[in-house]
């Protein structure tokens, strides 16, 4: 009796231990991963080109899904130069000219301050839950450890994106990398996710790297320096009036 | 000695069509001249507007940026590059430039402008550049924010001088080119493709705006001579870095220069035809003048005359009379030449080639006015004569003293 006992323990304690999730909730993880009521917080994002690379330090500010102020500190050529979003808006700040750019349409997928970075990836407020259907797949060059999520648009999303596949950590869903495909399944884009740093309460990648594949020369690598999430913002930070105050 | 004697004799017989003859081959010698002198100097006006004013003889560059232009490929060093022309004879001048797009805006008017970095002083040196102004001023102090702006372009934005011009582009370290200028000045080149766009600032001012300090895209060269740059640009070559090309004015102008190359030639078969034209009235004087004299001919012949001997009196009359059409040609197309190569013609409203406006055109007084219708009028008497000769050489002295007594 006592055997048995014993051994009722281990199964259990054994089936305790093996983890059970879907896509959905995957996806869920990763989509809430750096999402918050709000956030204030300095990146330093790298960006390398053939031509030319340089570091840009700046601070971000967001409140809510829909809205995201950002100040440039440095390179010193580059300082108070500022973007604010607010929902599909966007809007630029140009200290030289003191003059604030509204950004049209046709120039949302156009880079953001020469990054790899989109206008429309600051602006887009689409949730990867919503707009997309999720699968767990394998691919080819799977690694232990890892999953693989497939996520294809909804018939009605109004996405970018024809495929994306993201890799996890199965220890805790934290991403490793993104792939980005258009339509035609063509890989556009590479993210790798790393440097895992804990923010407040907080355990996310805090480095970004983001590869085109068009230009496989060129990178943006996106870095946390500081990051806080869920606490009180001002919401005067988000006018166009804070948009020119250097 | 006798030949010439005979063949003077032999011109002198029928004055009025020795006259003729002789009037149509200076006539003939003297519009060869002239256009030739017109032509030589219409193009070298339109090589010289051409490069002078504004593209220079030769321009360095990075290498590629000739086919596929492009912010990135500079030169590093614009003045140290430029430094090592000042050693090669010939070069009167260079100059650096700055090349970018961007849009140009003035209130609420937008235009896409070509952003020109230039050094004032070098530039205007180098391609005239404050004749250029057709209002308000040349760049004053080099710290200044200011721009000449081209004059259609001026009209598209509405903008006049004093106005502020914000001017907005990509810098070379990928951040965004944005500044605001004063208009100090409005040029014109005379061609309403450039006056379109184009719009001036110092070098320093495109340095600090395109994030560039010290470089370039371009550095302009001009020659004392146009007959020199082929020779400048093999020095060129030699000394600049490896990275850099030097080119003339036929390749990176290769389309002006086609369609002047083209324009010259159809230019030199219509002298051709006048003179194939003149060349047939030289032939009938020739012909007749050997037809009337077929019993003296035969005469000649008769009393033993070698016919290489014959031969020679037809064509040293010939070639006696070509040479004095020749003179009385060179002595009035001379100042003809000399008058229109001072004095020129003025077109009124110009004409357009190469995108550019020409009001005066004017003649090159060159010894090549003179040799190529000399030797083109010897050459075209050589051969009109050639068939008289030859009918004279096979005149039978009996028939000719019985048919035409």
């Amino acid at each position: 009796m006592k055997l048995f006992i014993t051994a009722i323990s281990v199964i259990l304690a054994f089936a305790g231990s093996i983890k059970t999730y879907t896509a959905d909730e995957i996806i869920q993880n990763f989509d809430e991963l750096y999402r918050s009521e709000s956030s204030i917080g300095r990146i330093e994002m790298k960006i390398v080109t053939p031509e030319w690379q340089r570091t840009l330090v700046f601070d971000l500010w967001t409140l809510g899904m829909d809205k995201t102020f950002i100040r440039i500190l440095s390179p010193e050529r580059e300082k108070n130069y500022a973007t604010l979003r607010i929902g599909n808006e966007m809007w630029n700040y140009l200290p030289p000219t003191n003059r604030v750019m509204k950004i049209p349409p046709s120039m949302m997928l156009s880079s953001w301050m020469g990054s790899d970075f989109t206008n429309d990836d600051l602006v887009r407020e689409s949730s990867l839950i919503e707009d997309y259907s999720c699968s767990i797949v394998e691919i080819q060059d799977s690694a232990e450890g890892e999953i693989y999520i497939e996520l294809l648009p909804n018939e009605n999303s109004a996405v970018v994106w024809g495929k994306i596949i993201t890799a996890v950590r199965e220890s805790d869903f934290l991403p490793l990398w993104q792939k980005f495909y258009d339509e035609d399944g063509s890989l556009k884009r590479l993210i790798r996710f790393s440097d895992i740093k804990k923010f407040g309460s907080r355990e996310i990648p805090s480095t970004m790297e983001l590869i085109p594949s068009d230009k496989p020369q060129n990178k943006t690598v996106m870095r946390f320096i500081d990051m806080e999430f869920d606490i009180p913002i001002d919401e005067d930070i988000f006018s166009l009036r804070n948009l020119q105050r250097n | 000695m006798l030949l010439i004697k005979f063949a003077l004799r032999n011109l002198l017989r029928q004055k009025k069509r020795t006259a003729f003859t002789g009037l149509t081959m200076a006539g003939g010698f003297a519009l060869f001249s002239i256009a030739i002198a017109w032509a030589d100097g219409s193009y070298k006006g339109i090589i010289e507007t051409f490069t002078r004013n504004r593209l220079g003889h030769i321009q360095i560059h990075s290498r590629e940026y000739f086919s596929t232009p492009s912010i990135y490929k500079t030169i590093d060093d614009a003045y140290s590059t430029g430094g090592l022309l000042t050693g090669i004879r010939g070069v009167e001048s260079w100059t650096p430039r700055i090349f970018a797009g961007g849009l140009g805006m003035v209130r609420e008017k937008t235009a896409a402008v070509e952003i020109i970095g230039i050094d004032p002083g070098k530039e205007d040196l180098t391609s005239n550049f404050r004749n250029k102004i057709v209002e308000g001023n040349y760049f004053g102090d080099e710290n200044e924010k200011t721009v000449l702006i081209g004059k259609d372009l001026a009209k598209t934005i509405s903008a006049g001088i004093g106005d502020t011009l914000v001017l907005l582009s990509q810098a070379t370290d990928g951040s965004i080119a944005n500044d605001q200028y004063e208009i100090t000045g409005i040029v014109s080149f005379g061609n309403p493709a450039e006056d379109r766009i184009r719009c001036y600032m110092s070098i320093e001012n495109a340095w600090e705006l395109f994030a560039m300090q010290g470089k370039c895209h371009e550095i302009a060269v001009l020659a004392k001579s146009i007959n020199e740059v082929d020779r400048i640009n093999e020095e060129i070559s030699k000394i600049i870095p490896e990275n850099l090309e030097s080119k003339t004015w036929k390749t990176f102008a290769s389309e002006f220069y086609r369609a002047m190359q083209a324009d010259r030639m159809g230019d030199m078969i219509f002298r051709m035809i006048i003179m194939l034209v003149i060349s047939v009235g030289v032939f009938n004087s020739v012909l007749m003048s050997v037809l009337e004299r077929t019993r003296e001919y035969g005469l000649l012949k008769a009393l033993g005359m070698k016919p290489s001997v014959l031969f020679g009196l037809i064509y040293t009359e010939f070639i006696f009379l070509a040479l004095i059409s020749a003179l009385a040609g060179i002595i009035v197309a001379s100042p003809v030449i000399a008058y229109l190569s001072v004095k020129g013609v003025t077109l009124g409203q110009g004409i357009s080639y190469g995108g550019m406006i020409f009001k005066e055109m004017k003649a090159e007084f060159t010894i090549k006015s003179f040799l190529e219708p000399f030797l083109f009028l010897l050459l075209s008497v050589a051969a009109v004569t050639l068939i008289p000769a030859l009918k004279a050489l096979k005149t039978d002295p009996s028939a000719a003293m019985r048919d035409f007594g």
